[in-house]
């Protein structure tokens, strides 16, 4: 049976609970069809930032590598590549620059400290994963480097060690001076996981520690990995695309009401009281039966939207009591006190079927005991824990990490900081709801 | 190639036919060096070997236990009638057979690759800030203390919770253990002796000042875990176990238990603060971190310890990375963990029998002497690279030509390249003091003998010796690495690859240019004590222990079988 997809329409609110778009077809959401989520994507995948000091660190002293290695008959003492990181700038950019208007862009930031380099999208169209930005961008500062200081072959390589660490030997940039907001694609957990690879704290940073924005964002990178790994097809399409809108986007203001709502004294079970009465009135749900002791036992009416219902309920109850605590170290009790309750109290399945309720379990685990893991700002979907739910558990973790007040060990201004310097002027990422939304209303979806 | 004999030569005739190379190779194929008609081809195949016979012997009763076929050396395609000579071990008093020198056939060896993978070492001082700054906690000597204590307990599979938790019998896990270092003797004297790594006696004073000076007061833990736990779950469970064990002494000393500052502390001790020995290498390779295929060449220089005992005798230390790297890089990861268990032991052994490596190189250190006037003194330039490349040729091509016993020694191309590409990288290094010369030293020398000889040794070696020079200078992202950094997953490296050139180039080039360690500070002290393991600063002496059947390894299961 073939579904009209183009039925599915939602009205989007901003953060601020104000209406931004009527009637957006839901299927417009998908980053096939999203021009701003589109956008966003590509500005991560081509960029990266080259931690100049620390380049300049370790040529200076001969650490290179990593772990206490010195080796002195590297270095070169007098080495001023912070002084002189306008010249590095603009050799690099003359490396990596296709065509004089092409949308390359090399920037410092931090006095000269932090160089940024985004390749140009003829380079991304060509290349076949993400790691193009960090080696077209890490192979120019090297070679800046080589020709700014005029540095011997004997120690050229010494560059090299000093940007990109232990690779190639290793798998990976350990040791190096490289940023990316992704990981590398050694490290991939499954075959189409790269978006995946982006961790909290930098998406909390990339949003400017606004915690629906942050969930906004998470749902996007999301949502790119379900394409990249062929989940966003057939019958899971519209599960993920109204779960989309309504967690990660603020569909018909359900995360923003219930918040502004049980903000003052809200507790994980008001909020789910909350929205199964919403879903009750509205027609997402139905009474199925009530038992002789007066317990009622719900059914769906429409499974996905009850899905996307209760995971904009799981938003909310992340916010209410993360909110509270100014804390992010609950949010995994609270996936699992929600969902838990959800099952429990009303017979519905809970969000994405037991995903999240099993995700938030080991999350709790993970997140405080001594088997690994790590704290809520460093999780990503590429971590054996979160990679079990799909899209609905990482807009929580990022949304907590967004309103922690400091109880991390790792936060993201120790982490990631750069990141929200970079794209405070791309306006996808500084309003992601309000553009994404725009973007779905002019989204050409064509008929099915 | 070619030269006169003036009277400088002639001298130099007469001396190397009192040369100890010739003297042992006399000694153990039981023929003159002058002779050029031998009969080396008469001795009854593998029957002259007695450990071959006494393995024969062995499988006969196996076949009449078992009810299948199992070892029959007559069964192997005939080579040819060769000689199976022993080995005597240069400047050792002892002559091995070539099978008690198989890794599988010598314990010392196979304790060598394990004690390389259970070793890990932990940064403390950010685990110290987290437990201070986070958890309000004092770190004091006393609580330092008691961590070591419990650690000590944990690290051979105890629990830190008592008593339903089922637990390692400590025979079978005895030799994990863990102790401290540090820069700061201040700060070490406060700390319980016997967990105490102590530099001042275990360097040389002018080695341990600048050791100490470079760890500054950073606290580190040298952690061994127990050879069976490597034995039974590989080498990537050396930073798992190291954490984890280290996380629960920590919980017990402290008093803290499940909350998010624990799992800060894990991540910080898995992610952040433990030093492996070995890198993770691609996925192809099928092995986790620890592996020797992931252990940078810098760091096996640093593995070694002769250079910390035997400080006036440098060329002892290159001859003795040489030989392990032979065994780690070209007869343990390529042939063994690579290839598949038909081997090539006779890497472990060739670089150390019979005196010929180490006339090479002591000829070419002499050389290194009188041409610069000293080690590390020679100009960082082409010209030095074609002078030491050319002379180690010359002299290596000029023994394989002249004296049959060596050839025999050296069969086949595969081990004359080795031999000479590792003496000149070492004497590239001793030079000039920079492994970039001695490397490139290394692959020149090769196409020197390639013009010479017409080819070099299996085709891999060639491969590897015409990329070299391309691979050395290069800057493309994939390849670009300093010599330390680089290891034996490095692209391009195959399954003859002479891979020793890299370590024999950085430890030599240590030596050229002093100092205390090659590459890193914590791995030198980290294999500076290895209680019942193998020892690193003694070689050669260990190895033939090994193969005496003297070496006792650990990982047994004795303590839980029955009595053999």
């Amino acid at each position: 049976m073939l579904v009209n997809k183009n039925l599915d329409n939602v009205d989007i609110y901003s953060d601020c609970g104000k209406l931004v778009a009527e009637k957006v077809p839901v299927k417009g959401l998908s980053p096939l069809h999203n021009q701003a989520i589109a956008k966003m994507l590509y500005e991560i995948r081509r960029t990266v930032v080259i931690n100049l000091e620390k380049v300049e660190r370790s040529l200076r002293t001969g650490e290179l590598g990593g772990e206490f290695c010195k080796m002195p008959h590297y270095a070169i003492p007098n080495i001023t590549v912070v002084e002189r990181s306008e010249k590095i700038k603009d050799r690099v950019e003359s490396f990596v620059r296709t065509r004089r208007d092409d949308d390359t862009r090399v920037e410092l930031f931090d006095k000269g400290k932090r160089l940024l380099i985004q390749v140009p999208k003829n380079v991304v169209d060509v290349s076949a994963d993400f790691a193009v930005a960090a080696l077209l961008g890490g192979s120019a500062t090297v070679q800046a480097l080589v020709d700014e200081f005029d540095i011997s072959p004997l120690n050229a390589q010494a560059c090299s060690t000093a940007i990109f660490g232990r690779y190639p030997s290793t798998i990976d940039l350990k040791g190096g001076a490289i940023s990316s907001p992704l990981g590398v694609p050694l490290r991939l957990e499954h075959l189409g996981y790269g978006w995946r690879t982006v961790s909290s704290n930098v998406v909390v940073s990339l949003a400017n520690r606004n915690a629906m924005k942050s969930a906004a964002l998470s749902g996007c990178f999301e949502l790119g990995y379900l394409v990249n790994a062929g989940n966003l097809v057939g019958r899971y399409e519209r599960l993920y695309l109204l779960g989309f809108a309504y967690e990660c986007l603020n569909a018909n203001n359900i995360v923003y009401d219930t918040v502004l709502k049980m903000g003052k004294d809200g507790t994980t079970g008001k909020v789910l009281c909350e929205v199964l009465e919403k879903a009750l009135n509205e027609g997402v749900i139905r009474v199925k039966e009530t038992l002789p002791s007066g317990f009622k036992v719900f059914a769906p009416v429409d499974l996905e939207l009850w899905n996307a219902y209760a995971a904009s309920g799981m938003l909310a109850a992340t916010m209410v009591n993360c909110g509270a605590a100014r804390c992010a170290h609950s949010v995994s009790s609270i996936i699992i006190n929600y969902n838990e309750l959800l099952s429990n109290e009303s017979a519905l399945p809970d969000v994405e079927f037991g995903r999240a309720a099993g995700t938030g379990l080991l999350l709790d685990f993970l997140t405080h005991a001594l088997y690994g893991g790590g704290e809520v700002g460093l999780m990503s979907g590429n971590h054996p824990n979160l990679k079990t739910t799909k899209l609905f558990a990482m807009p929580c973790v990022c949304a907590a990490t967004a309103l922690d007040a400091g109880t991390l060990t790792y936060p993201p201004e120790k982490m990631t900081a750069i990141f929200s310097q970079i794209f405070k002027n791309v306006k996808e990422f500084q309003d992601p709801i309000k553009c994404i939304a725009e973007s779905a209303l002019s989204a050409q979806i064509g008929d099915e | 190639m070619v030269r006169g004999l003036d009277k400088k030569e002639e001298k130099k005739e007469n001396k190397k036919e009192d040369a100890a190379y010739l003297k042992s190779l006399e000694k153990v194929f039981q023929a003159s060096s002058k002779e050029k008609h031998t009969r080396f081809y008469e001795f009854g195949a593998w029957r002259q070997s007695k450990r071959k016979t006494e393995f024969y012997d062995y499988a006969r009763k196996l076949e009449k236990e078992m009810g299948i076929p199992r070892y029959n050396p007559d069964l192997g395609i005939p080579l040819g009638q060769r000689k199976i000579a022993p080995y005597s071990i240069s400047k050792e008093n002892a002559v091995v057979e070539g099978d008690d020198m198989h890794i599988c056939n010598n314990a010392a060896i196979m304790q060598l690759f394990d004690d390389i993978a259970r070793t890990a070492i932990m940064d403390l001082t950010p685990i110290h800030e987290i437990m201070q700054k986070r958890l309000g906690k004092s770190v004091t000597p006393e609580s330092v203390n008691r961590v070591m204590e419990v650690w000590n307990h944990t690290i051979g599979g105890a629990a830190a919770v008592q008593e339903h938790m089922f637990e390692i019998n400590p025979m079978l896990t005895k030799d994990g253990y863990v102790k401290l270092f540090s820069g700061n003797d201040k700060i070490m004297e406060l700390i319980d002796k016997r967990i105490v790594v102590d530099i001042n006696k275990l360097f040389p004073p002018e080695k341990a000042s600048i050791i100490k000076k470079d760890l500054g007061d950073r606290m580190f833990a040298l952690v061994r875990i127990p050879t069976i736990a490597v034995r039974n779950y590989g080498s990537a469970m050396t930073k798992r176990w190291a954490a984890t064990t280290c996380l629960s002494a920590f919980a017990n000393a402290y008093g803290i238990s499940g909350e998010t500052a624990i799992n800060t502390l894990v991540y910080t001790l898995r992610h952040q603060t433990v030093i492996g020995v070995g890198d993770t290498i691609a996925v192809r390779y099928g092995r986790g971190e620890n592996c020797p295929g992931g252990i940078p060449y810098g760091y096996i220089c640093d593995i070694v310890q002769t250079d910390r005992l035997y400080p006036d005798d440098p060329i002892r230390y290159t001859l003795d990375v040489a030989e392990i790297s032979s065994i780690i890089l070209d007869a343990g990861w390529l042939q063994e963990f690579l290839a598949g268990g038909l081997g090539a032991p006779v890497r472990v052994l060739f670089l150390m029998s019979n005196d010929v490596f180490d006339s090479v190189v002591e000829h070419m250190a002499e050389y290194v002497l009188n041409r610069y006037g000293g080690y590390g003194k020679a100009p960082k330039t082409l010209a030095t690279i074609e002078e030491i490349a050319n002379e180690t040729a010359k002299y290596c091509q000029d023994i394989y030509e002249t004296s049959p016993l060596v050839c025999e020694m050296l069969f086949g191309g595969s081990l004359r390249s080795r031999t000479l590409a590792y003496s000149a990288a070492i004497a590239g290094g001793l030079a000039s003091g920079h492994p970039m010369i001695g490397v490139e030293a290394g692959h020149l020398s090769q196409m020197i003998r390639k013009e010479r000889a017409g080819r070099l040794g299996f085709f891999a070696q060639d491969q590897f010796h015409h990329q070299g020079h391309a691979n050395d200078w290069t800057l493309l992202t994939d390849q670009a690495q300093i010599m330390e950094m680089r290891n034996a997953s490095y692209p391009d490296y195959n399954v003859v690859a002479n891979l020793t050139t890299f370590p024999s180039a950085i430890a030599g080039a240590y030596i050229g240019r002093g100092g205390a360690y090659a590459c890193n500070p914590v791995i030198k002290v980290a294999f500076a004590e290895n209680l019942m393991g193998f020892d690193f600063a003694n070689l050669r002496k260990t190895l033939i222990k090994g193969a005496m059947r003297e070496f006792m390894p650990q990982g047994e299961r004795d303590a839980v079988i029955p009595s053999h």
